[in-house]
């Protein structure tokens, strides 16, 4: 009873929480397993930045440069062709270089999440629509200059639209709506968080066993208070929006591609009481 | 007209400050208020509701009245009353019309920059009448000599409408006689970006910028930098970060003080953000205590050096107890002492030896701290003059 307890309880809390990562990269997506399968994928991500836009719209410069980098490794598995379960483990590494201070890093992982993701379109649709839904337990953090933990548990919902894989595609594209909420954090009575992402492109090549498509991402994300990169920087509202490429590479002529690579650079437009910078992202999904 | 009564008249003509109370018009609105229109000068504003003349009466204690007198006619009246000793006690009245528009009130000058001593308080987040009155009347009472404002002056959004009730009228017994001297808060700037704020305080201008949203004062052996993270950016290469590192390069006083809205380090709501850019500046050239408000309650951090709380370093001060709401807080590892409690600060400075004290309404103190030092260390060259970049915006050497 003693080993089964604890075992017990750990299942329950990767399963009771279901979550997406906490920053979502440009090249991520919400795949689906196959039903009696696996998928395993790993986003990597930087981002640097040297400017915070105030509300205003003024930018205001950090004497050194920020760099913000996440390795995610999320796991799911197909319960059956419409639902599958999951959970995901970041990691992140924060680098600060202000002159005349030490150099300032930090690295732990924020916190782990799972998720239950449903896929609503029937099998053979043109399209595919997911949701998903998850619970992000963070690790507490404390307040150091850069943190990697926000410290917020947080509620998820996303809901993502993608053309479905087939062999004829010529185009690409997805688009997804997330939203996030969060009970009380620096004196605040709750967080929230929506962000509209979307991308398009056409296939710019193809051959027997690989295609490659090239899309432009862009978009817009509001919160409630400018906590970004696991790092608390103010209580005001807060909306950043970026533009940029992305490009993949994954098998060609198969309707469910066991694996694709996709890689983003984009680049902060539009940014209020946010920082303003550019993220590079990688993207491996592997299905089993 | 008997000889006694001329004797009264002409001495009324000569000291019109020592006049009754029951003789004061009822032109006036607002004041009289004190500014620091620079280190040695001392401002006297009023408002009157009809346009009328300026004049101001002043004297040292047994010594010769002086007047300045603006002929022109205003109703926000500013006569800056300039030579005065430094360390000095004196007492004035205000007439506008030819009539005394209210009692004698006094004020005492701060040091030159060879006085070792000094005394200022520090409030914030002044609101809803009746904190700021006991304030008001706590700092009559205390050696203040200055009183610094760690900003949100008026609720809700700083209007002009409002700054009458609820900061002229509350803090009237104490305005009369000591400059208060804020920094930009969010609420102050939620109209016209603090437009009634510098309408209202007259603050020593910076040289780089059109309007005093940030400005340095040199008071004895103590610099005060009031900064503005509201309205004006003060990120690494901004006009503003580039002037305050220009002051803290050039200073010679060996007390460094700045004063901001927002706190770089709390328990309650910190700026990060300013924390990232102006916390290096502030450990590079030894500033002692930074100010903040924002956050409504009492908070003093350890030293804090390198963003982390070991070893000598820079004290955070949060006083916003001025009478807003008060703030709930999670304590951080890094705060020495922190209260939701409506409060003031005392900061004494006697030489190397600076003492803190935090007190309540009741004048009771509930956190202290001292700091003690040398003289200050020669000056060192600014990270941009070792790396051979322009000279940052260049002003008086404080």
């Amino acid at each position: 009873m003693r080993r089964i307890l604890p075992a017990a309880a750990a299942a329950a809390m990767a399963i009771a929480g279901l979550a997406r990562a906490q920053e979502q990269l440009p090249t991520s997506s919400i795949a689906a397993p196959p039903a009696g399968g696996g998928l395993v994928r790993i986003d990597l991500g930087q981002y640097q930045t040297r400017s915070f836009v105030d509300r205003f719209g003024q930018t205001q410069r950090f004497p050194g440069l920020l760099t913000f980098e996440i390795a995610t490794l999320e796991v799911s598995y197909g319960v059956s062709g419409r639902l599958s379960v999951g959970a995901l483990l970041p990691y992140r590494r924060s680098t600060y270089e202000p002159p005349g201070v030490r150099e300032y890093e930090s690295d732990a992982s924020p916190g782990a999440g799972a998720f239950a993701g449903v896929r609503l379109s029937p099998a053979g649709s043109a399209s595919a629509l997911f949701v998903r839904a998850g619970y992000f337990r963070a690790r507490p953090g404390g307040d150091a200059v850069l943190t990697t933990s926000d410290e917020l548990n947080r509620w998820t919902l996303s809901v993502e639209e993608a053309r479905a894989p087939s062999p004829d595609r010529r185009w690409d594209w997805a688009a997804r709506l997330d939203a996030q909420y969060s009970g009380r954090h620096e004196g605040e009575p709750r967080y929230l968080e929506g962000t509209l992402e979307a991308r398009g492109g056409p296939r710019i090549a193809s051959g027997r066993r690989l295609e490659a498509h090239l899309e432009a991402a862009a978009s817009y994300r509001l919160a409630s208070a400018a906590i970004e990169e696991d790092a608390f920087f103010h209580n005001r509202r807060s909306q950043r929006a970026y533009a940029g490429l992305v490009g993949s590479l994954g098998e060609a002529g198969r309707a469910d591609p066991r694996w694709s690579l996709r890689l983003g650079a984009t680049w902060d437009i539009a940014a209020r009481n946010a920082l303003s910078g550019s993220r590079f992202s990688l993207t491996l999904e592997r299905r089993f | 007209m008997g000889c006694g009564f001329r004797r009264a008249l002409v001495a009324a003509a000569a000291f019109p400050f020592l006049l009754a109370p029951a003789a004061f018009a009822q032109d006036l609105l607002r004041g009289p208020y004190l500014g620091k229109p620079d280190d040695a000068d001392v401002a006297v504003v009023w408002d009157t509701a009809e346009p009328l003349d300026s004049r101001v009466d002043y004297a040292r204690p047994g010594a010769p009245s002086a007047a300045e007198a603006d002929p022109s006619f205003v109703t926000h009246h500013v006569v800056v009353l300039r030579g005065l000793a430094p360390g000095a006690t004196y007492r004035y009245t205000i007439s506008s019309g030819g009539a005394v528009l209210a009692p004698a009130a006094g004020f005492r000058t701060a040091g030159d920059a060879s006085a070792e001593s000094l005394a200022f308080a520090v409030i914030g987040d002044t609101s809803g009448g009746s904190v700021p009155r006991a304030i008001a009347q706590r700092l009559l009472a205390s050696p203040a000599q200055l009183v610094l404002h760690t900003g949100d002056v008026v609720y809700p959004a700083g209007a002009q409408a409002d700054y009458t009730s609820e900061f002229f009228a509350p803090m009237e017994s104490l305005l009369a006689h000591a400059p208060v001297l804020p920094c930009i808060g969010n609420h102050d700037a939620a109209t016209d970006a603090a437009a009634a704020l510098l309408a209202n305080f007259v603050l020593p201008q910076n040289g780089v910028a059109p309007e005093p949203r940030f400005y340095a004062l040199r008071a004895a052996d103590a610099l005060f930098l009031v900064l503005d993270v509201e309205t004006s950016s003060y990120g690494a290469g901004s006009a503003q970060y580039r002037w305050l590192e220009s002051q803290l390069a050039s200073s010679t006083a060996r007390w460094k003080f700045v004063v901001l809205h927002e706190p770089l380090y709390s328990s309650s709501n910190p700026n990060t953000l300013a924390r990232m850019i102006l916390a290096p500046l502030f450990e590079r050239y030894g500033v002692d205590i930074v100010f903040a408000g924002h956050e409504h309650l009492y908070e003093r951090t350890v030293p804090i050096h390198d963003f982390t709380s070991s070893g000598p370093g820079v004290v955070y001060v949060t006083e916003g107890g001025g009478g807003a709401v008060l703030s709930d807080f999670s304590r951080e590892d890094y705060s020495a002492y922190v209260a939701s409690v409506y409060s003031y600060v005392i900061v004494t400075i006697s030489g190397g030896r600076l003492t803190l004290t935090a007190h309540d309404l009741s004048g009771n103190v509930f956190d202290g701290t001292e700091i003690s030092k040398g003289p200050p260390a020669p000056r060192r060259a600014s990270a941009g003059e070792a790396a051979g970049a322009p000279p940052a915006p260049a002003g008086p050497r404080r």
